[in-house]
């Protein structure tokens, strides 16, 4: 496998007549890692996915999927990547086996990788019990796994997919997640867009956030939800009870820019410090040094969902 | 309790007024009748009863229509609701199961009267060109409103029943076939064998359908009274009526057993006995989506089997058929060129039937995505797509080639007459350019609409067809090489632009998926 980004878009442009559906994208995906792809109804999202799945073809700008051309090369990408829509794309009344049967053949596997791959792919989207019932009949949640079955039957290296998650329960929602690390510790780079922005935030390495067609934020997820500017960076640091002299002690820190208390009535203090002459153990060090009773003393992050809302605009896409 | 009968059938009225193909429609059928009288107004002089000979011809036309296309329309009533999972959220609003199937075949049953009320004024112009009366025109009318209802009715009972739209067009046209065609077949059959009048509970069975037979009502009408004008008649809305009615009520009857709940957890496979697992698909091959396609579109062999009884009946049926009123001694020459016309013609419908299914079918299942990411040529992708439908082809073209063995000197006669006369070749590759043509133009059509495309394409190949006769007599080239030059020309036009265009249409309607 080469060392190219396994996603590399440039300047895409994709309009539909007169309405710009995504416009000057530019992002990069790591191999081997799982990339959250996040934005309101009608950002690009799914435009975007189509493009990287070679459905729809770019009108301005570069894709590359691992260093090939998804123009030119558009047989070998498919090859290397599994799509799967936000809708079921099923042929209902076969059973499970011989849908990942016929994709695998589709594929060219010989029957003896074929029946190598259906089996660890149902035991993997723990389907194996249901190998012949047909589709039409299995719930919501397992079509969705078998969905996710025929996306790994020829073994892709890139995993699109489109809203996976969309109507499943809770359960589902997280044995899907839990099937998803495991993917990419096998290698699997996996390209992920979902509304469900909690289990985002634990899942990818990297988030991409589109609004009305627009990258508004491409990079490392802890970048995102991190609240470090510069070299400053924030801690939040939680007591078992009130300490009267905590905030004067930590203030007169050198390195330390502010402290304060949260919340009236609430025990929880923030910390903002230059990490450049300044290190978190030694502000907990301090803290401890006056005895007061630490709960918890971890960085401050923020939720996604405040990220999501403070880069995208609100109201609906005209 | 008004209120809820009656909202689906105003959401239905509204939604068809907001449609882009009910005013196309409409005018496309009134186009149709212009066309017609604006044919005969030139032989006016020349013809006994013109105006006669163009009604019968409109009425014929709709009758065709309304089985063609309205069947479709009726049985999707509920079908589309279960195969959209939103029968479930109608059952959980104030609406009853009367509500439903009222408002759902209501709304129905008066877009097709509508439909072809419309068409009354224009008809109307008939009576203008002589030969046929106000009254008789009314009294046709009449009888396709009435068949209209029973047949609205039968399809909304299979549409109760039935889990897919595609069994129910099946079921209601096996049942429709049997009282429109194999009723009159035994009748007629009994008569030959009996020589006589049929008597006896099945003779009066027969006889009765046979007289409510809408053809068959429509040709004693128009025919039967010409000269002497005939009056509004009860007997279409008597039969059509009460089997109608029945139909609704036995939906209704039904529609708590087939229409509550859906299967939660998936049935099993049962294991399958020795003869049936010849029926079972085997595993893929090489040629992938062409085994899909044959197994799980054509329905593999279980449908090659139903497609060999089909033409068996309709063959030995139409020979049956045609040597009981001929009451002629027949050649096996005779036979075998028969059985060459009705087959032949059974497999031009399944070609266009089995086009517009090619890729219609995988844009209404939403697959069309996954199957052309499948890392292969697109081209590969139709060639494999079209080898599974020539398959499923085979019972048809067995009865082609066993015609032609029963009537090898039919065949030596046809061929010498296409390789020595002009005007047989012409014809010849005239139609035979049509069996390419329109194929394609189900096909391309079925990626423009998720429904209709085979009505749309019987229209548009019939009424392109008209307008071409027309506009060539009216620049004077009225001879026939001429004609069919052109036509051919045309046509192979046609095909290049549909061929080139259908593969553009494939990744739009896929990226659209």
């Amino acid at each position: 496998m080469s060392d190219s980004p396994a996603i590399e878009i440039s300047g895409l442009r994709h309009a539909y007549k007169s309405h710009v559906a995504v416009s000057d994208v530019t992002f990069t995906v790591g191999q081997k890692s799982i990339h959250g792809f996040v934005g309101p109804n009608g950002a690009g999202k799914t435009t975007t996915l189509k493009v990287l799945a070679t459905l729809l073809a770019p009108q301005t700008g570069k894709v590359h999927v691992f260093g090939q051309d998804i123009v030119r090369d558009r047989n070998l990408v498919r090859r290397r990547i599994g799509y799967m829509p936000d809708h079921f794309s099923m042929y209902r009344q076969m059973t499970v086996f011989e849908y990942l049967d016929f994709f695998g053949a589709a594929y060219g596997l010989n029957q003896k990788q074929r029946d190598q791959t259906i089996g660890d792919v149902l035991a993997l989207t723990d389907m194996a019990g249901r190998r012949n019932d047909y589709i039409q009949g299995l719930s919501r949640g397992m079509q969705q796994r078998v969905s996710l079955a025929r996306v790994l039957v020829h073994d892709p290296d890139l995993l699109l997919l489109d809203e996976p998650a969309s109507g499943l329960d809770p359960r589902a929602r997280i044995e899907l997640m839990e099937i998803l690390q495991e993917l990419r510790s096998l290698g699997k780079t996996i390209f992920i867009s979902s509304h469900i922005l909690s289990e985002l935030a634990t899942l990818c390495d990297s988030v991409t956030i589109l609004d009305r067609g627009q990258v508004k934020y491409t990079g490392a997820m802890r970048g995102l939800i991190s609240a470090t500017e510069g070299d400053i960076t924030g801690y939040i640091l939680t007591l078992a009870t009130e300490h009267t002299g905590l905030l004067q002690t930590l203030s007169a820190l050198p390195g330390v820019t502010a402290a304060r208390q949260m919340e009236a009535g609430e025990f929880r203090y923030s910390v903002q410090f230059d990490k450049t002459r300044i290190g978190p153990n030694a502000v907990l060090h301090a803290a401890l040094s006056v005895e007061a009773q630490i709960v918890a003393f971890q960085e401050d992050v923020k939720h996604l969902n405040d990220a999501f809302m403070d880069l995208t605009d609100p109201g609906v896409r005209t | 309790m008004i209120r809820p009968i009656f909202a689906l059938f105003i959401r239905s009225i509204r939604e068809d007024n907001r449609a882009k193909f009910t005013p196309i429609a409409r005018a496309a059928l009134v186009l149709v009748i212009l066309f017609f009288l604006a044919i005969n107004h030139r032989d006016f002089a020349r013809r006994p009863a013109p105006g006669l000979q163009v009604f019968f011809l409109v009425m014929v036309i709709n009758l065709f229509g309304l089985v063609l296309g309205g069947i479709t329309a009726f049985c999707s009533a509920i079908t589309e609701e279960k195969e959209d999972d939103t029968l479930g959220l109608l059952r959980m609003t104030n609406l009853s199961p009367v509500a439903i199937l009222f408002g759902k075949g209501l709304s129905r049953f008066v877009g097709g009267m509508l439909l072809i009320l419309s068409q009354i004024p224009f008809s109307m112009l008939c009576v203008t060109l002589g030969g046929v009366s106000g009254d008789q025109i009314l009294a046709g009318y009449a009888v396709l409103i009435a068949t209209l209802f029973f047949l609205c009715n039968l399809g909304l009972l299979m549409s109760v029943v039935c889990r897919k739209t595609g069994t129910a067009v099946a079921l209601t046209l096996f049942v429709g076939s049997a009282i429109y065609v194999g009723a009159p077949i035994a009748y007629f059959s009994m008569y030959e064998f009996g020589r006589g009048q049929p008597s006896g509970f099945w003779g009066e069975v027969f006889g009765y359908l046979l007289a409510n037979n809408p053809l068959y009502q429509l040709g004693t009408m128009i025919y039967g009274a010409a000269g002497r004008g005939m009056p509004l008649t009860v007997n279409p809305w008597l039969f059509n009526g009460v089997a109608g009615t029945s139909c609704f009520l036995l939906a209704w009857a039904l529609f708590g057993r087939f229409c509550s709940g859906t299967a939660e957890t998936a049935p099993k496979r049962k294991k399958s006995a020795k003869g049936a697992k010849l029926l079972r698909a085997p595993r893929p091959a090489a040629w992938a989506i062409a085994w899909k396609d044959f197994w799980f579109l054509q329905g593999g062999r279980r449908g090659l089997i139903s497609r060999f009884i089909g033409y068996a009946i309709l063959v030995f049926g139409f020979i049956c058929l045609v040597a009981f009123n001929t009451n002629n001694y027949m050649e096996s020459d005779d036979i075998g060129e028969m059985m060459m016309s009705f087959a032949g013609i059974g497999l031009c419908v399944e070609i266009v039937l089995g086009s517009a299914r090619i890729f219609g079918i995988e844009r209404r299942w939403l697959t069309l995505s996954s199957l052309i990411t499948i890392p292969m040529p697109l081209g590969r992708i139709i060639r494999q797509k079209i080898l599974a439908a020539i398959a499923s082809l085979t019972p048809g073209f067995s009865f082609v080639i066993l015609g032609g063995l029963i009537a090898p000197e039919s065949l030596e006669e046809l061929w010498r007459d296409i390789t020595r006369r002009e005007e047989s070749f012409l014809a010849f590759t005239y139609v035979a350019i049509h069996l390419i043509s329109i194929p394609l133009l189900a096909c391309w059509l079925s990626l423009k609409m998720r429904r209709g495309a085979v009505p749309a394409t019987i229209a548009i190949g019939f009424v392109g067809n008209v307008i071409f006769a027309v506009l060539l007599n009216e620049v004077g080239r009225s001879s026939d090489e001429a004609f069919l030059l052109f036509g051919i020309v045309v046509h192979f036009f046609l095909s290049v632009a549909l061929i080139a265009s259908i593969r553009t249409r494939i990744a739009l309607a896929a990226a659209a998926d």
